[in-house]
């Protein structure tokens, strides 16, 4: 190892030390906060319950109203919005460090939106009816098709501006082919439905869509985890991470098959839901550092505070039809999207 | 160029000159909405139909598809309804308004049937429609033989029910899905679940305030989709002990039409069914009118 690496890996650790003490504290806050989150999301609905009637009916496995409300629809949508959140925490969190850039999110590189359509077209087409786990699968191939495309398109080291660009090529023909699937699928209703596939819903999803998908989002958000230390090195450089013993073909297969398995399951059952990715590792960078490895699983635990919140909001918001997911995270996500280009601006003068 | 354009305008509002609905009787009539497509066949005007909706043959949404086999299907837009050569054209309430807006611009006579609120709407529809088409007797026969099956639904307790659709649709106070209910001796309480006049109810709001009845048309299992996703949740399977489901083919409701007045019977008699072989029943089944027989009244 060179001299200089050795330098930059000292100045690295200094950084570290210093973001180590906000960092274990911001933990500590998010450990805090999520099992509340969960609760709060079991507990608040459309239906009046009361909490211990809930409580007691998950418990009880009576057939009760309380308690099927509680095991099957409160219990499946309080534990998809955690896992569909970290999930897409993880995922932002790994793509920004892999990418080395700070716009990288499953969404806006088109992965979401593609894997909405892979399950588009099992769902509607009848194949996920003869075979649930149809659903995931079409998800995942939908959004590993993005991932390549990406890949082909802007290339690993592109510029903030090509990956942007490739990144909406791609989600403008996914949404424009979900669309047309949609207007093209044998069910009059599926037309009205486009709403849940580009903005996302947790709305009476079911233990079957829970079983179904978590496995995978599960896996995806463990192969991504371990890969801190590869994308800590990546930070320093491609050679320098080479010369640390990085293999960098690994890393990116490590990446792409992450996300492609948390990202393409989860939206093959919640629909895409945009911006949690983006807004998640921007936040926590402030108190973590940039260092990937200290940003990964903060990110899950922080995206799946962020989601159980959206969805609690949609939840409590009188409107009329409950709000899509995506419309709470956009209007959450999208003035982050607008710093970061404004601070992405100021750099490239 | 233009003055061509002029003269074909001219042209097409030259056409109907004098086919005033009520003047000379229709003889090219397109309707523009499956609504409008069942007031024709009830009718039985096939030989005045120049033109029907895609839907008019689909046994699952149209009443009178048997009838409809063999009558001309035109796309819904304009071009393709003038094309047509209509001297009358008939359009639902709500259905395709910019395409009645130009047929009307370019002087094609249009006959606007409100959409019905209730069953006794119907009846002055038929004998609208038939004048039109210059079958007023056997528009006034058929609309007092359906008059004569409306009778004030009896008093006493009724079975309380809701219309579950694919999202989570639930039909509520107003419309004929709730007047047909009324007819069939059932209170639909689809308006005080969603809390709306019609809205969308949660899974989870119906399973704590089940009706004794969920009514369910659209169940298609070989059209997929997250609305039918949510139409057999598994939360209301397991609480089919709290409530008695009964199926109930969506072409009667799907339109308010001369058939409604007909599915009235139906709906009881499936209702009624459901309701009886419901094991926690504890319902008088005298709250639910019996069946008319099908007599000389029935249109099919």
């Amino acid at each position: 190892m060179t001299a200089t690496t050795q330098d930059i890996r000292a100045q690295c650790r200094g950084r570290g030390a210093q973001a180590a003490g906000h960092s274990g504290l911001a933990l500590l806050l998010l450990l805090i906060l999520f099992p509340i989150l969960l609760t709060a999301s079991f507990l608040i609905g459309p239906a009046d319950v009361p909490a211990v009637d809930l409580l007691s009916g998950l418990f009880s496995g009576q057939a009760s109203p309380a308690a099927l409300i509680a095991f099957e629809i409160r219990l499946p949508r309080a534990l998809l919005g955690a896992l569909v959140g970290a999930g897409l925490g993880m995922a932002g969190a790994a793509l920004q460090g892999y990418l080395r850039n700070p716009l990288a999110e499953p969404s806006l590189i088109g992965a979401s939106s593609s894997a909405s359509l892979g399950a588009v077209l099992a769902i509607y087409f009848g194949l996920s009816a003869t075979a649930p786990l149809a659903l995931p699968v079409a998800g995942m191939l939908g959004a590993a098709l993005a991932m390549l495309l990406i890949q082909g398109l802007a290339g690993r080291d592109a510029s903030v501006l090509m990956l942007i660009l490739a990144g909406l090529a791609v989600q403008t023909l996914a949404g424009s082919l979900t669309s047309l699937a949609l207007n093209l699928a044998p069910n009059p209703h599926a037309a009205l439905e486009i709403a849940f596939w580009l903005l996302g819903s947790l709305t009476d999803r079911t233990n079957d869509h829970l079983l179904v998908a978590a496995p995978f989002i599960i896996a995806g958000i463990l192969v991504l985890g371990g890969s801190g230390r590869a994308l800590d090195a990546l930070g320093l450089g491609e050679r320098t991470a080479g010369s640390m013993g990085v293999d960098l073909n690994r890393l990116r297969w490590r990446i792409i098959i992450g996300t492609v398995l948390s990202v393409g399951a989860a939206v093959a059952v919640t629909g895409s839901i945009g911006f949690v990715g983006l807004v998640v590792p921007h936040l926590l960078r402030r108190v973590t550092g940039n260092q990937p490895s200290r940003l990964l699983w903060p990110s899950a635990l922080a995206g799946a505070c962020l989601l159980l919140t959206a969805d609690i909001l949609v939840r409590l918001l009188p409107t009329n039809d409950e709000l899509k997911l995506g419309v709470v995270t956009g209007l959450i996500g999208a003035p982050f999207f607008f710093h970061l280009l404004l601070k992405t601006r100021e750099r490239m003068r | 160029m233009r003055a061509g354009v002029a003269l074909l305008v001219a042209a097409l509002m030259a056409l109907p000159v004098g086919a005033a609905p009520a003047l000379s009787p229709a003889t090219r009539v397109v309707s523009l909405s499956l609504c409008g497509d069942q007031f024709l066949l009830a009718l039985d005007a096939q030989t005045q139909i120049a033109g029907l909706t895609r839907l008019a043959g689909d046994t699952h949404l149209s009443p009178y598809a048997d009838r409809a086999s063999g009558m001309p299907i035109h796309d819904g837009t304009a071009e393709s309804v003038l094309m047509l050569k209509p001297d009358l054209v008939i359009a639902g309430g709500y259905a395709r308004a910019q395409t009645v807006g130009m047929l009307e611009r370019l002087g094609v006579p249009v006959l606007r049937l409100k959409t019905p609120q209730t069953l006794a709407d119907i009846p002055p529809q038929i004998e609208q429609v038939a004048d039109a088409l210059g079958r007023g007797g056997q528009g006034r026969a058929l609309a007092d033989r359906l008059r004569a099956k409306l009778s004030a639904p009896g008093e006493g307790p009724r079975p309380t029910a809701a219309l579950y659709r694919p999202g989570g649709e639930v039909p509520g106070s107003r419309g004929i899905v709730n007047d047909m209910m009324k007819a069939a001796g059932l209170e639909n309480i689809g308006g005080k679940l969603s809390g709306r006049p019609n809205g969308r109810v949660a899974v989870e709001t119906l399973l704590l305030n089940p009706p004794d009845l969920l009514v369910l048309d659209s169940v298609r299992p070989d059209r997929p989709g997250v609305g039918q996703s949510v139409m057999d949740h598994p939360a209301l399977a397991a609480a089919r002990g709290e409530m008695a489901v009964a199926a109930f083919p969506i072409a009667w409701w799907l339109c308010a039409s001369p058939a409604s007045i007909e599915g009235v019977e139906r709906l009881a008699e499936v209702a009624g069914r459901a309701l009886g072989t419901h094991e926690e029943a504890a319902y008088q089944p005298a709250a639910i009118p019996k069946p008319l027989p099908a007599g000389e009244g029935s249109i099919r």
